[in-house]
């Protein structure tokens, strides 16, 4: 009977309060505002000419009026969809007081609820100078991962705090490519301001939910890349003592480098390369050098290329598969030997070392300016006091260093044949066999970062410790790939994750430069 | 014996020195009998005309025994070309001519790795490199110039190059050094056209054994008698007009004469290449000789005579009393 009067105008002339809600976007209407809060509020739906005149005319008891929410202060920038079901959403809102309770989309044949907990809440200057209660990390990023295609097109969403205040936003869901969208999101987690240590602040963001969504999509985008590489044979085919596989990402002038310094090497004839492409813009480039390569210096090369950035792990995994020998290096692109002799050296040290001493295995690195670089690799554990729930506590994360970084060259203690915590992904030698019982590198890192500690430790687990052997290579840190903001990002979805996989295990006695573990020392 | 000269250029496309030395070690080792010379020069998109659809070698103008050599995809800061073709070419063509000695005169345009490409395809053949400048250690056209501070430089280093070339890490000039030490390591003798560039490579790295110093000598006609004239007053520059030979610096310092009041001398240029100086120094010399031409006969200081053969030389030094030199590097005197 009510609604049968009600005209919207009237109501919203009547009610100032609701225009500027209905203005903000928090209702479609008068009518929506009327139906869900004004009715029971007891405002008048009477038209002004009728209303006494010369007295105050409450349009709404006091009481009721007092339990009108007020609409939130916040806007939804964007909502994107990718092909495999990626969610994005972006946004901010004013809940410093009201905090977000939660946030739901609704599309044609599906909807989806972000809880606010689970947002990634970052820092908006862009808007934050507008609000009265100062600094307060008001942007929120959310990532879900439905595994299947979702149909996009229009979006409802819907925007709610604790005391159940409401914003109603209508977009279109914007299509990205799923690749785009991993970017996108990585870069995004990177680049936002956090309020605190930026690190630290940036791992609880994605710990919640956003994680654990990335890792999954992510998964998905490497299984794809790899699922049917194009693979080049250059030079002649045969079986080896050992296969050299080189991950590239983005620098397509490390074939012709390294292949013009490996191939001065005496021994080098029994050995292959593997050149996994990660970066497929480049595929025609390293074919071309890979070509150029078995010409000049007559090596013999397999060229595989993926479709897409598989990252590191799943890179290396599905070129270890075209091996021809029983023996694995993984080597960065920007490694060298630094003796003339390298590869008789580590012939000699694979064949006359005991088998579980070389089993798997790392060696020296140096700097460019003559210094050390690697001489194995140890894990530290930095903490940071945390505030979770209004309570005080502490954050860990794991931090993977190298022993002797910047040392003299010639540190015999860093140098001595031992066993350590890990070594560096940059230079592995690996008994192929061990490693496909470890089944080879986790895949669920992002591009690269980790993988290496996380075959290690594996390693370790398994009981078998690595070793670091006395084989000094060059490596130009850093300069063997291209380094974008997604990559940061990555990083920090790694750390989080080889966190919250390894923590306990490095707590137990692998902390430090000089871990007491047993297996270390045996 | 037969003696494969690979020359960047061919003299008769491109002036320089470094293929006119080339080329008359070529037509000098062609008047001793026992020796079979074969020249493979090359061209570049300097000459686009030499190019032939799908060709990568060819012959020159029907002369005998005289290649050319179709540069393509050619990487300055590597020194080497991204062609796999090429690469195959050049292999097929060492199998084709089975040169006794291979005798690189430069390797720009063709590639420093070519050197290692011709002994892993000839592993009995002598392998000869010339450098005509420091380009193996110096990755700033081989001149051995501190680009930021105007010096002349002792030594290269992964540090000292990026100052100098700051847009490369220093890691670059580190792997840049390994990687032209890698390809010499395979020459069975360096030479150079001056003592002073011998310490240079030494210090750098080359074994002395390997080093030897050979004169650019190129044959001339009898110099021309000189018209006997009271005042010695005619300044004469000979040479490529880009930015490390100087030529700039003589344009500038007949300037100040002229703002000076000083008039009464005559500056001749010869030389060619104006297109291979950097776009300041092009800029530079490009203005002062288009402002030159304004002037009324009578009062131009500065005569542009363009480029020449050697075998003008002769009737061009007889114009002049001086010759002047304001090369801004160190390399040498080699003719």
């Amino acid at each position: 009977m009510e609604e049968a009067r009600f005209d919207e105008e009237t109501y919203l002339r009547l009610n100032p309060d609701v225009r500027l809600a209905v203005a903000a976007g928090a209702f479609r209407s008068g009518l929506e505002h009327f139906q869900r809060f004004g009715g029971n509020e007891g405002r008048l739906l009477a038209r002004p000419e009728r209303l006494k005149r010369d007295c105050v005319v409450f349009t709404a008891a006091p009481e009721a009026r007092r339990g009108t929410v007020k609409a939130p202060l916040c806007a939804i920038d964007v909502v994107k969809l990718s092909p495999a079901g990626g969610v994005f959403l972006l946004g901010w809102v004013d809940d410093a007081v009201d905090r977000l309770e939660r946030v739901d989309l609704y599309l044609s044949g599906w909807l989806t609820s972000f809880d606010g907990a689970s947002l990634a809440r970052l820092r908006r200057q862009d808007v934050e100078a507008e609000f009265p209660g100062g600094r307060h990390s008001c942007g929120f990023l959310g990532f879900l991962f439905a595994a299947r295609g979702l149909t996009g097109g229009a979006c409802s969403v819907v925007l709610r705090l604790k005391s159940g205040a409401e914003a109603h936003f209508l977009l279109a869901a914007e299509p990205i490519a799923d690749h785009e969208l991993r970017k996108l999101v990585l870069g995004h987690i990177a680049s936002a301001q956090y309020l605190g240590n930026p690190y630290f602040e940036a791992v609880a963001a994605i710990a919640p939910v956003i994680g654990a969504q990335l890792v999954d999509f992510n998964k998905l985008l490497s299984r794809r890349a790899v699922a049917a590489p194009y693979v080049e044979r250059f030079g002649a085919r045969g079986r080896y003592s050992g296969s050299i596989i080189v991950c590239l990402y983005g620098r397509p002038e490390y074939v012709f480098l390294q292949a013009a310094m490996f191939s001065a090497q005496p021994g080098i004839g029994a050995y292959e390369f593997i050149y996994v492409v990660n970066s497929f813009w480049i595929a025609e480039a390293v074919l071309k050098e890979a070509r150029r390569a078995a010409r000049i210096y007559g090596l013999d090369i397999t060229v595989v290329v993926l479709a897409g950035n598989a990252g590191f792990g799943a890179a290396n995994n599905v070129a270890a598969e075209y091996a021809a020998s029983d023996r694995l290096l993984i080597v960065n692109p920007d490694v060298f030997p630094r003796q003339a002799d390298w590869i008789i050296a580590h012939d000699e040290v694979v064949a006359q070392r005991a088998e579980a001493e070389v089993r798997m295995f790392g060696a020296p690195l140096y700097y460019d300016d003559g210094s050390l670089m690697h001489a194995g690799m140890y894990f530290e554990l930095d903490t940071l006091p945390a505030l979770a729930g209004g309570r005080l506590g502490s954050a860990g994360l794991l931090r993977v260093e190298h022993s002797g970084k910047g040392a003299p060259p010639e540190t015999a203690a860093l140098l001595r044949r031992r066993r350590v915590p890990a070594v560096t992904g940059a230079f592995m030698s690996v008994a192929r066999p061990w490693f496909e019982s470890l089944s080879g590198f986790s895949q669920d890192y992002i591009f690269g970062h980790y993988e290496d500690a996380d075959l290690c430790l594996r390693s370790l687990a398994a009981g078998c410790p690595v070793w670091l052997q006395d084989l000094r290579l060059w490596h130009l840190e850093g300069k063997g790939a291209v380094r974008k903001p997604q990559h940061e990002g990555a990083a920090v979805v790694n750390r989080w994750l080889f966190t919250t996989t390894w923590k306990d295990t490095v707590q137990n006695g692998l902390l430090g430069p000089a871990p007491e573990h047993a297996e270390l020392h045996s | 014996m037969k003696v494969l000269l690979v020359s960047l250029y061919h003299p008769e496309l491109v002036r320089g020195g470094s293929q006119t030395v080339a080329y008359e070690l070529f037509q000098g080792l062609a008047e001793v009998p026992e020796i079979e010379p074969v020249l493979l020069a090359s061209a570049d998109q300097t000459t686009p005309a030499m190019f032939k659809s799908g060709a990568r070698i060819t012959g020159f103008d029907g002369r005998e025994n005289e290649f050319l050599f179709l540069a393509q995809e050619y990487d300055h800061g590597w020194e080497k070309s991204g062609s796999a073709l090429l690469a195959e070419a050049f292999e097929a063509f060492l199998r084709l001519v089975a040169p006794e000695v291979v005798h690189f005169h430069h390797f720009m345009t063709f590639g420093i790795d070519f050197l290692t490409l011709t002994r892993r395809v000839l592993p009995a053949a002598r392998i000869v490199f010339t450098a005509h400048e420091f380009l193996i250690i110096c990755a700033a056209n081989g001149h051995m110039l501190r680009r930021h501070e105007d010096a002349l430089c002792s030594k290269a280093s992964p540090v000292r190059c990026h100052q100098c070339l700051p847009t490369l890490p220093p890691e670059h000039f580190f792997l840049r050094e390994m990687w032209m030490k890698r390809h010499l390591q395979v020459v069975d003798a360096v030479t150079v056209p001056s003592r002073f560039m011998i310490r240079h490579f030494v210090d750098w790295g080359i074994a002395a054994h390997k080093l030897s110093h050979v004169t650019n000598e190129v044959s001339l006609p009898p110099a021309k008698p000189k018209l006997a004239r009271k005042r010695r007053n005619r300044f004469g520059f000979f040479g490529q007009l880009v930015d490390a030979k100087g030529l700039q610096t003589l344009l500038r310092a007949v300037s100040l004469l002229r703002a000076e009041g000083f008039l009464g001398f005559q500056a001749e240029i010869n030389g060619d290449n104006l297109r291979f100086a950097s776009a300041e120094c092009r800029a530079e010399i490009e203005k002062f000789l288009a402002e030159e031409e304004k002037l009324p006969v009578a009062e131009r200081l500065v005569v542009f005579n363009g480029a020449y053969h050697p075998e003008q030389l002769p009737a061009r030094m007889a114009r002049i009393d001086w010759c002047v030199v304001p090369s801004l590097w160190g390399r040498r005197s080699a003719w």
